[in-house]
């Protein structure tokens, strides 16, 4: 199949918008991998994770509509529907038959002190593992299991302003580090 | 204006992740639309976060994507082809529509009506005056000039109502709704703005009295700066303000009398979008 460009984001949201499916094949080219990864987070097997994406494509198929561009990036809001999605699953029945999936409430980061240090392989993007170990909690549990920072602070025993100037430093850290490896 | 406390506050993080309470993830959106500074953080927030799922080693089947596209052929199927009154309705959710402008009518109704009782009730005490006792000429002289100020407003009045109307039915004026900020009390004000010829007219119906001292300053926003629009002298009042040609939002801080030269960001009670 041919790869359609498409100019800006906002040409590829008015197409979305029309339900075009050059645009949908564009957006599933471009993003079902990272959405993708983002539900594997919380979903770890392949076939149920596989459905979860399938749920976020439709959702997103249906709520185009609403995304407003003004708000921003169009990936942060699909991510959002993917995370929630995620969550959704494993908070169903489905999820509890699957059974192979990380139990949600037992965190690994509350029980397994003294245990080894080494990063788990989330299979992110390597920069991350490259990031200090709280750094790195941090991010994954905000970024990919959608916690809010009171969470946060209470799961990682810090305090609340702590937490979101961690957050911060931590996106501007991997900006720098993305932004020097990509030239 | 100074930015960097925003920026830095780790609020545009929390924003992006949709962790941010509805209340301030509204204000962030706010700014947004007003400050290119903030939209381009947030973007860059965006991008940094978009850049780190990307590279990945989870991929998804051949097959997902296929059951994936064939649900989308099932939708279309059932939805039929969108028409485009369909995807004009979509694209602007929030636009109200007259409802808003029949509020605006009655208060003026109202206070026309108000303006013409008092003018008959004064008309009859001076009949009734003139009646009872001749020789009173000076309260006939106060009550008549009383009459004349009462109706000079009522003939002010219902310029104002004109001018209104003639607004309101002009299709080059676009209306926008200033909306209130959170925390600030709920106000119907809007501004009647014709790109043709750049006049900006501003109806505040509600908001409360200025302070002494105080005065509210209407804001262009033209470029992602704040613009002085001039300032408002009253509630109830069509007021013609400083014209633009372009601006992207119109928004109302509460200055010192007289004006300011920047908005005072946590005085702005509303604002609206172009």
């Amino acid at each position: 199949m041919t790869k359609t460009a498409f100019n800006s984001e906002e040409e590829l949201v008015r197409q979305l918008k029309l339900r075009e499916e050059q645009a949908f094949q564009h957006l599933y080219e471009n993003y079902s991998k990272s959405l993708f990864t983002v539900i594997c987070q919380l979903v770890t097997q392949q076939d149920a994770a596989e459905d979860v994406l399938q749920q976020v494509f439709i959702k997103i198929w249906k709520n185009i509509h609403s995304y407003d561009v003004t708000k921003g990036r169009l990936f942060t809001w699909m991510l959002n529907i993917a995370r929630n999605q995620a969550i959704d699953f494993t908070r169903s029945k489905e999820f509890n038959k699957v059974g192979k999936t990380v139990p949600l409430g037992d965190d690994v980061y509350i029980d397994r002190e003294g245990s080894s240090t080494k990063p788990r392989d989330v299979g992110l993007n390597k920069v991350l593992e490259t990031l200090p170990e709280e750094s790195r909690k941090v991010v994954e549990l905000s970024f990919f299991r959608g916690y809010t920072h009171q969470e946060i602070a209470s799961i990682l025993q810090l305090p609340l302003g702590t937490v979101k100037t961690k957050i911060r430093s931590t996106i501007q850290e991997l900006r720098k580090r993305i932004f020097i490896k990509d030239n | 204006m100074d930015l960097s406390c925003i920026i830095s506050s780790g609020d545009l993080e929390l924003y992006v992740l949709g962790t941010l309470p509805a209340e301030d993830a509204y204000r962030v959106e706010q700014l947004m639309a007003i400050f290119p500074e903030v939209r381009e953080e947030v973007d860059r927030i965006g991008e940094t976060i978009e850049k780190l799922a990307i590279q990945s080693s989870f991929t998804p089947s051949e097959k997902a994507k296929e059951n994936i596209f064939n649900t989308f052929k099932q939708l279309n199927a059932e939805a039929g082809a969108p028409s485009p009154v369909k995807t004009n309705d979509i694209e602007n959710p929030e636009e109200t529509t007259s409802t808003g402008k029949v509020v605006h009518f009655r208060g003026y109704r109202y206070m026309v009506a108000a303006s013409l009782v008092l003018l008959v009730v004064s008309i009859g005490l001076l009949v009734a005056l003139i009646n009872q006792n001749q020789g009173k000429e000076k309260l006939i002289n106060t009550l008549n000039q009383k009459v004349e100020v009462v109706s000079n407003d009522a003939r002010q009045q219902s310029g104002a109502y004109d001018r209104l109307i003639n607004l309101l039915k002009d299709k080059d004026y676009q209306q926008i709704r200033l909306l209130p900020l959170p925390g600030k009390p709920q106000s119907t004000v809007n501004v009647y703005w014709n790109q043709k010829t750049s006049d900006v007219y501003l109806l505040n119906m509600s908001l409360p009295s200025a302070p002494t001292g105080k005065q509210y300053q209407l804001w262009a926003i033209v470029d992602g700066k704040p613009v002085s629009a001039g300032m408002l002298s009253g509630t109830h009042t069509t007021e013609k303000m400083t014209g633009f040609e372009k601006a992207q939002a119109f928004a109302i801080t509460l200055e010192k009398a007289g004006g300011s030269e920047t908005p005072t960001m946590d005085q702005m009670y509303v604002m609206g979008k172009t």
